[in-house]
């Protein structure tokens, strides 16, 4: 239960101030002989009613991305519904930023978090998604205007807006973005030499063609069914020439954004103004954004973000949310709040070391992990949240492309009896029952990640492994660890924004580059590649549900109940539209009514 | 006197090269390393990382030599005055990342110097004075409270507490002085108090130890026998005598307000020398952590260095060789 002040406060005050006296006075005496009052035991946790807000999971049906795309018109300078009848302008948005930005070079992924946040703000993508919820993946126009595909799925046009601009700096000073620039960019990620890392998202690309300003042309190597969700990526945005030749890297932001940065106060504040030269054009006829300046506070605690709440300093956070625990109270003690309670973008994990037997080849000893795993137990006593979806190798919020939960439930079900069977027939016994579980990120006090970790143990004991916890202190130790093989039984995350091709690519895939735990299994590998190849929506949807299912049944991989994701906002926070991308693609949109 | 000081100023060198002998090679102890730590935040941001990748970054990072040869290349450097580049912001040098961060830590440490003196000399001498009377129990109330409750904790309660009952917070994110006076002072008086009233405690109840010790000596009977007021015999002869020892605590003070603030800090969200040790540590930055903790057992010397000098000034007995 979390700390309540305001309950504490005048008992609290007297009881400390009772407790200095006396120790001030040298009193005390024998606390033994002391009859005080008994202490009341602190409840165990129990399974905690779900919240009130409406929690819609699983009734979401995302509209229909992967369908080959029929050409559409979608004018970006339409203007988009306001909550209000009136728009206003102006106001700071001042958000808590947890990681300092330690780079601005949009095309490395690496050290990435402070980016991830600030991107949106400065440059725009050729695509974006546009979901109303985080758990759609609809793909709408950013750059493009519109787009087309040819019959066999190979060449993708993509019409520009002429009006698309870069922002009013040297050496760019406001000229207009032309397909020219997207191809130099592309290629320039796309060459190995730079290391861009982004290159990999947009790896189906073979070559690239801007026949005019406002027209490009991507030629795939095959058929591709994800390509428009992979440049709708948050990570795929268009950075210009002129800025790498005059200063020899992208460290000098300079976008075709909303926003233009101001400025970066190391481990204080990032601070980006309103584009005075942006080519968007809001509800009020005038050029976007609305908003005059966005702060972001860096490396605030956990307490400072929440009195900001509180005192509605702060806008809103993200991303993550809240930890459940904490949100309840939170909910109760401050009503001026708006909640979205909405499905993670990511689904926490078991999964063994493949790369070493008997967890490589041996399936039963990997199953007896999965039956072992009480999913129920884990809303209780983890997550707090008894209505909290199944999720599959991609989460529950994926709609149709998720695995139903009735199929989950009979594929993730809990049986000590068959996973204790599972052992025996493994085959495997003694010292090799001995495994470390390796958590890949750090476990605060308190906080679900450790909740997670004095949860599962016990199960996997239950089912007659011996468990060694190694909870990291760092993200950087645990990362260490399963990058090390320093394990056998591991726990993390897997998600890739609204990107399903990408996401199975990446983690499940021989050659994905999230793939930490080494799986590599040729029938999965043909699996995926089948998916990618696939342009019939409903075809598509089957082949999701293929790959998914195969992964549980041959236990590779263990989902775990995830539950919801809390964010409080502040009610003055107007047209915020959550996406996969933090919320933050449709930020010239949101007004602040102050 | 001089010879003295360059003796001092001598004994630094020893010392410092310890100092930078235990901070690289216990920071390359600790499990994961600056290249872990990156890569462990692009994965957890949902950057695709490969092997290759690590073994790129670390040789960018010049951690894929031996251990003993990055000391002495650091070690060189540093007697040139140059403490590298920071690993985690690759494009800024340590000295300009500690040039940001002093003037907080600074200002956080000053005030909370200022805060702590007023509260700890006043009621320090009163209570020796006013020995077991009710001002006597309450000094002892502030320094037992100051001592027993931690800082942290301090802290949490006067950034929750105003928030809950008036709706209030400090202004979020670091006002430099010089932009807006008004506002880094609101920011800064808050983390000040909390510092302030736990060093106050200590330094409380030193001075009352000691002035009780100093009240009863013979001079002082002495002064109070030749017809003194009690305020000459007390301002002049007992208090300046009783500040011998609590100079000595204020002065090593000086350096953990500069260094070891860091909770405090974090907290307040102000980006001072504790915060930015902090993050180094967080994020294995080597070149960042070994600058600051240089830097700090610098201020540390030479901080011990001028208490010991002050000495001479408050009890004339004392003599340099």
């Amino acid at each position: 239960m979390r700390f309540n002040f305001r309950r504490f406060g005048l008992i609290g005050t007297l009881a400390m101030v009772t407790a200095l006296v006396v120790a001030a006075c040298g009193g005390g005496g024998d606390p033994t002989a002391a009859p005080g009052a008994p202490q009341p035991q602190a409840p165990l946790p129990t399974a905690t009613p779900a919240p009130t807000a409406t929690l819609e999971a699983a009734a979401t049906v995302a509209p229909n991305p992967t369908q080959a795309p029929q050409p559409q018109v979608l004018p970006t300078s339409t203007p988009r519904p306001t909550t209000g009848p009136t728009v206003k302008r102006g106001g700071t948005l001042t958000l808590p930023q947890f990681h300092d930005l330690v780079t601005f070079d949009a095309s490395n992924t690496r050290l990435y978090m402070g980016y991830y946040l600030n991107g949106h703000f400065l440059w725009n993508q050729v695509v974006t998604f546009d979901n109303k919820r985080w758990s759609d993946s609809d793909v709408v126009g950013d750059l493009a205007t519109e787009w087309s595909i040819n019959d066999d799925g190979t060449v993708w046009t993509f019409k520009l807006d002429p009006a698309a601009r870069w922002q009013n700096i040297a050496p760019l000073n406001g000229r207009n973005m032309t397909a020219a620039d997207i191809k130099w960019y592309f290629e320039y990620v796309l060459d190995p030499d730079n290391n861009s890392g982004i290159g990999g998202i947009i790896r189906d690309i073979e070559t690239i063609e801007a026949p005019d300003d406002n027209t490009i042309v991507f030629n795939l190597k095959a058929p591709f069914s994800g390509f428009l969700r992979s440049l709708a990526n948050s990570r795929v945005k268009v950075l210009p020439r002129e800025n790498l030749e005059a200063n020899g890297n992208f460290e000098t932001p300079i976008g075709t954004g909303p926003f233009v940065h101001n400025r970066h106060e190391r481990g204080a504040r990032v601070i980006h103004d309103a584009n005075p030269n942006y080519w968007k054009i809001g509800a009020d006829g005038q050029a976007l954004p609305y908003i005059d300046r966005v702060e972001f506070i860096i490396g605030a605690d956990s307490v400072t973000v929440e009195a900001g709440l509180r005192t509605g300093k702060l806008a809103f956070i993200t991303p993550g949310g809240m930890d459940p625990q904490v949100a309840r109270d939170f909910m109760d003690d401050n009503p001026q709040l708006d909640w979205i309670i909405d499905f993670k973008l990511y689904a926490p994990v078991v999964f063994t070391n493949f790369k070493v037997e008997p967890w490589k080849s041996n399936r039963d000893l990997r199953l007896a992990i999965m039956r072992a795993i009480n999913q129920d137990a884990i809303r209780s006593n983890v997550i707090f949240e008894d209505g909290a979806p199944l999720e599959g190798p991609i989460t529950a919020g994926m709609g149709e492309f998720s695995l139903p939960q009735d199929e989950l439930k009979e594929l993730l079900r809990y049986d000590l009896d068959e996973a204790k069977a599972l052992v025996i027939s493994s085959g495997v016994g003694g010292d090799d029952l001995k495994v470390r579980l390796q958590f890949m990120l750090a476990g605060s006090p308190g906080s679900q990640t450790e909740r997670y970790g004095l949860v599962i143990p016990p199960m996997l004991e239950a089912a007659g492994f011996d468990v060694q916890l190694n909870m990291p202190a760092s993200a950087a130790q645990g990362y260490g660890a399963i990058y090390g093989g320093n394990f056998e039984i591991g726990s993390g995350f897997v998600g890739f924004e609204g990107d399903i091709n990408n996401w199975f690519r990446s983690f499940y895939s021989s050659t994905g580059d999230r793939n930490r735990p080494g799986l590599s299994d040729p029938t999965l590998d043909a699996m995926i590649a089948e998916f990618d190849a696939t342009l019939d929506h409903d075809l598509q949807v089957t082949r999701a549900h293929e790959i998914q299912r195969y992964i549980l049944e041959q236990a590779y991989y263990v989902p775990l109940v995830a539950g919801s994701m809390f964010i409080p906002q502040q009610k003055y926070v107007k047209d915020f539209i959550r996406t996969w991308s933090w919320g933050f693609s449709k930020i010239e949109f949101v007004w602040l009514d102050l | 006197m001089g010879r003295y000081i360059v003796r001092r100023l001598l004994l630094m060198i020893p010392t410092l090269f310890i100092v930078s002998l235990l901070v690289f090679f216990l920071m390359r102890i600790v499990p994961g390393d600056a290249v872990d730590a990156q890569l462990g935040q692009a994965a957890a941001a949902g950057g695709g990382v490969t092997p290759e990748l690590e073994a790129q970054i670390r040789a960018e990072l010049g951690l894929d030599r031996p251990a003993h040869i990055q000391y002495f290349v650091w070690v060189g450097n540093a007697l040139q005055g140059d403490l590298g580049n920071s690993l985690q912001f690759k494009n800024r040098t340590v000295w300009s990342e500690l040039r940001v961060a002093i003037p907080v830590s600074l200002e956080i440490a000053i005030m909370a110097l200022i805060i702590s003196l007023m509260i700890a000399i006043p009621f320090g001498v009163l209570s020796a004075i006013y020995q077991d009377s009710w001002i006597d129990y309450l000094s002892r109330i502030i320094s037992v409270g100051g001592l027993s409750i931690p800082d942290f904790v301090v802290a949490t309660v006067i950034i929750v507490m105003p928030a809950i009952w008036w709706g209030w917070l400090p202004p979020l994110g670091y006002v430099s002085f010089f932009d807006d006076p008004g506002a880094n002072l609101v920011q800064f008086i808050l983390p000040s108090a909390a510092i302030g009233l736990r060093f106050s405690s200590t330094t409380l109840r030193m001075v009352r130890s000691s002035m009780l010790e100093v009240l009863r000596a013979d001079y002082v009977r002495t002064a109070r026998a030749k017809g003194l007021t009690s305020q000459v015999v007390i301002v002049r002869h007992a208090l300046k005598n009783a500040m011998i020892a609590p100079i000595t605590l204020i002065g090593t003070s000086i350096g953990f307000l500069i260094g070891g603030t860091f909770i405090v800090e974090t907290i307040f969200a102000l980006p001072g020398v504790g915060r930015l040790t902090l993050d180094s540590i967080s994020n294995r930055d080597y070149n960042q952590l070994q600058g600051n903790v240089l830097f700090l057992s610098t201020v540390f010397v030479m901080v011990n260095l001028v208490t010991d000098l002050t000495y001479a000034w408050f009890d004339p007995r004392i003599r340099y060789s």
